[in-house]
């Protein structure tokens, strides 16, 4: 239940987003900024990856709550799209505004599928080794994990500065200021 | 003196299932895991919760399961060691069998009483993993203690419980859709069930398994798969999946078994409501009392005690206690260990989208707000045979794809690992139907003098246009 509101919530917030990859490299940013989904993720080729969240992408299609619509181009992409069913779910069990997360999701809905995948696969990697490791440390795994994006890694780091002193717990409603 | 080798052979359990289950002493440390605190309570454990409620052979324990996939992970390293001799692979399972066959082992130490359910009835999703991973590195702990006496480092076992293990063809022994777990537990709650739908071909499943790869990797061994042959695996693979179909149809999901599972939920539901209100009848075990108020997260010494054999003890209690304000708790009670009817079904179908499920979920907990989340129990029973990704999504999105295909799906190889492998549902109609379907087995259980007010919700939700239902703040 928490997972398929969230992804109401998110879509509440963001309209549309294109490819699986972009849906799950945003998921794992925002639960790793405290926006629980309820998922738990892994590592796979294309960097943090959550079979729950899969699961959950899979049920909202099945029951038409979640639409893939070709978009032509060379190559297509592809879009998801929430059925007003899965948006009224926001309306109805939420308190009827936007997340207070809805700006981040929006600034990242806004990168490129290839830097969200730097900046998740970034955070995925400053959590597992923990705090003391060195950036240095950290950009080796990095190289040896993802040669292909590594110019993109100062940028996330970057970015990821930036939204650690814009969207902090108060300012993304999971913490509230007594 | 050190005893003549005839006497030095380790030891020998028997088992019902997979006949003798020998323990070489060149792996000691596996007794001596077994022989701790933290393994031996898995006795006190049930495999399968509250489902000899139904089928009243399935009294087997976690201990007897655990020591099953320890057998099957150690058949299968010894196959792959010896199909793939002075290789990167055998190097790989010489380097790293020990936390392999640890992780197989101890897979399960961090399940609570009653299994799955009692996740179910605290709604903290997998924490027997996370319980697990912390048993094993809990520094003061047993399991942490022979580990780091044999030389292995706890972290690589954990890692191998987490899904985060460097090789990903030795992490699928234990943790994929093709791993010693399932094959186990199919057979042995099958067995114990009395049914014959969990049986398939393990001997040939076991006979035809290699390694593989899948995606763009230069032959990066970390990226290697537990696979099947491609010429001789298949019907044995897709034998699995409908016996895992079966079983759950049959057995996981029976109706009686969901209902006494209903029953159980919301007894510990009740019970946690008065733990918090320290209004639980006074003869109650404090650690059942602090096991209740704190969701099940308890320290590791006072969840070594945590047992199914002291939940029992602390029921009976319930069972009994005369106050009225403990009227409903010894009900539930009494109906739990009496196997007396104290919830009936409410008639609704069992296939209702996620949406509605939802919201039904939430009007029940608004409207009857009064009366707790102790009278009712909807259970949100879904399922598909087999999590793979589907190849219609190979074309719209080749990365997403790739990312399922590594999570989740069976490979199917020719066993040379510089060679791509293929996602199983690529070549089999049977994976492909099985992928797209969903089982649906939502089914509400409610105190009978809940039934009027329940019926009407359910009429009032099944038949709204969403929209206009009466819940916006």
């Amino acid at each position: 239940m928490n997972t398929l509101f969230q992804l109401a919530a998110l879509f509440d917030a963001v309209t549309e987003i294109e490819g699986r990859k972009k849906l799950q490299k945003t998921v794992h940013i925002l639960q790793e900024f405290g926006v629980s989904f309820g998922v738990g993720f892994g590592y796979h080729h294309y960097g943090p990856f959550s079979e729950q969240l899969q699961d959950c992408l899979q049920i909202a299609q099945h029951d038409l709550l979640i639409m893939e619509t070709e978009v032509p181009g060379q190559p297509p992409t592809f879009r998801f799209k929430a059925d007003k069913r899965l948006i009224g779910l926001w309306k109805i069990l939420g308190d009827g505004s936007p997340p207070k997360w809805a700006e981040f999701a929006n600034e990242l809905n806004r990168k490129s599928p290839r830097d969200l995948e730097t900046i998740s696969t970034l955070v995925y990697l400053e959590k597992l080794r923990g705090i003391g490791t060195s950036t240095n440390q950290i950009d080796e795994e990095f190289k040896s994990l993802k040669p292909h994006l590594f110019d993109r890694l100062e940028p996330a780091r970057k970015n990821l500065i930036e939204f650690r002193q814009k969207y902090s717990p108060v300012e993304l409603g999971i913490l509230q200021v007594a | 003196m050190s005893a003549p080798p005839y006497y030095n052979r380790g030891r020998v359990f028997r088992d019902p299932v997979h006949g003798l289950i020998p323990i070489n002493n060149k792996d000691g440390f596996l007794t001596e895991l077994i022989d701790t605190p933290e393994f031996q309570r898995l006795h006190r454990v049930r495999q399968l919760g509250v489902a000899s409620l139904t089928f009243p052979g399935t009294d087997h324990s976690r201990f007897c399961h655990s020591l099953g996939v320890l057998h099957i992970a150690c058949r299968i390293l010894e196959l792959l060691r010896s199909r793939y001799p002075d290789s990167v692979v055998s190097n790989q399972i010489d380097s790293h069998n020990q936390s392999i066959k640890a992780a197989a082992l101890l897979h399960d130490i961090g399940h609570g009483p009653f299994s799955h359910l009692m996740e179910r009835a605290f709604d903290v999703g997998k924490d027997h993993e996370e319980r697990t991973k912390t048993m094993i590195s809990h520094p003061t702990g047993g399991i942490y203690r022979v580990l780091n006496s044999a030389g292995i480092d706890p972290k690589k076992a954990a890692e191998v419980i987490d899904h985060k293990f460097q090789f990903l063809f030795l992490q699928d022994i234990v943790s994929s859709q093709l791993d010693a777990d399932r094959m186990d537990y199919l057979i042995r709650d099958s067995h114990f069930a009395g049914v014959n739908y969990g049986v398939f071909d393990l001997e040939w499943i076991l006979n035809s398994l290699c390694v593989g790869s899948y995606a763009d990797h230069d032959g990066d061994p970390h990226l290697w798969r537990l696979c099947l042959d491609n010429k001789r695996g298949l019907q044995a693979a897709e034998q699995l999946i409908l016996a895992r179909q079966h079983m759950s149809l049959q057995v996981y999901y029976h109706k009686s078994t969901r209902r006494w599972e209903a029953v159980f939920l919301c007894l510990i539901r009740e019970a946690e409501r008065l733990a918090l209100q320290d209004d639980l009848p006074d003869q109650t075990p404090e650690l059942v009392k602090t096991y209740l108020k704190d969701k099940g997260r308890v320290n590791h010494d006072q969840f070594l005690r945590m047992d199914e054999a002291l939940m029992v003890h602390a029921f009976s209690i319930w069972r009994d206690a005369p106050a009225t304000k403990h009227r409903w708790l010894a009900n539930l009670a009494s109906g739990f260990l009496d196997r007396k009817k104290v919830l009936i079904r409410v008639e609704m179908p069992e296939d209702i989208p996620a949406d509605k499920e939802a919201i039904l979920r939430e009007r029940l907990k608004t409207e009857l707000k009064e009366h707790g989340n102790s009278h009712w129990e909807l259970d949100a029973g879904e399922f598909t045979p087999y999590k793979g990704p589907n190849p219609t999504t190979k074309k719209t999105d080749k990365e997403g794809y790739t990312d399922s295909v590594l999570a989740n799906s069976i490979l199917l190889s020719n066993g040379k690992t510089n060679e791509q492998a293929t996602p199983v549902a690529e070549v089999s109609k049977i994976f492909q139907t099985l992928i797209d379907h969903r089982f649906r087995l939502r089914r509400l259980y409610c105190d009978a003098s809940l039934k009027n007010e329940i019926d009407k919700i359910v009429k009032d939700t099944l038949t709204s246009s969403q929209l206009d239902l009466p819940l916006t703040p």
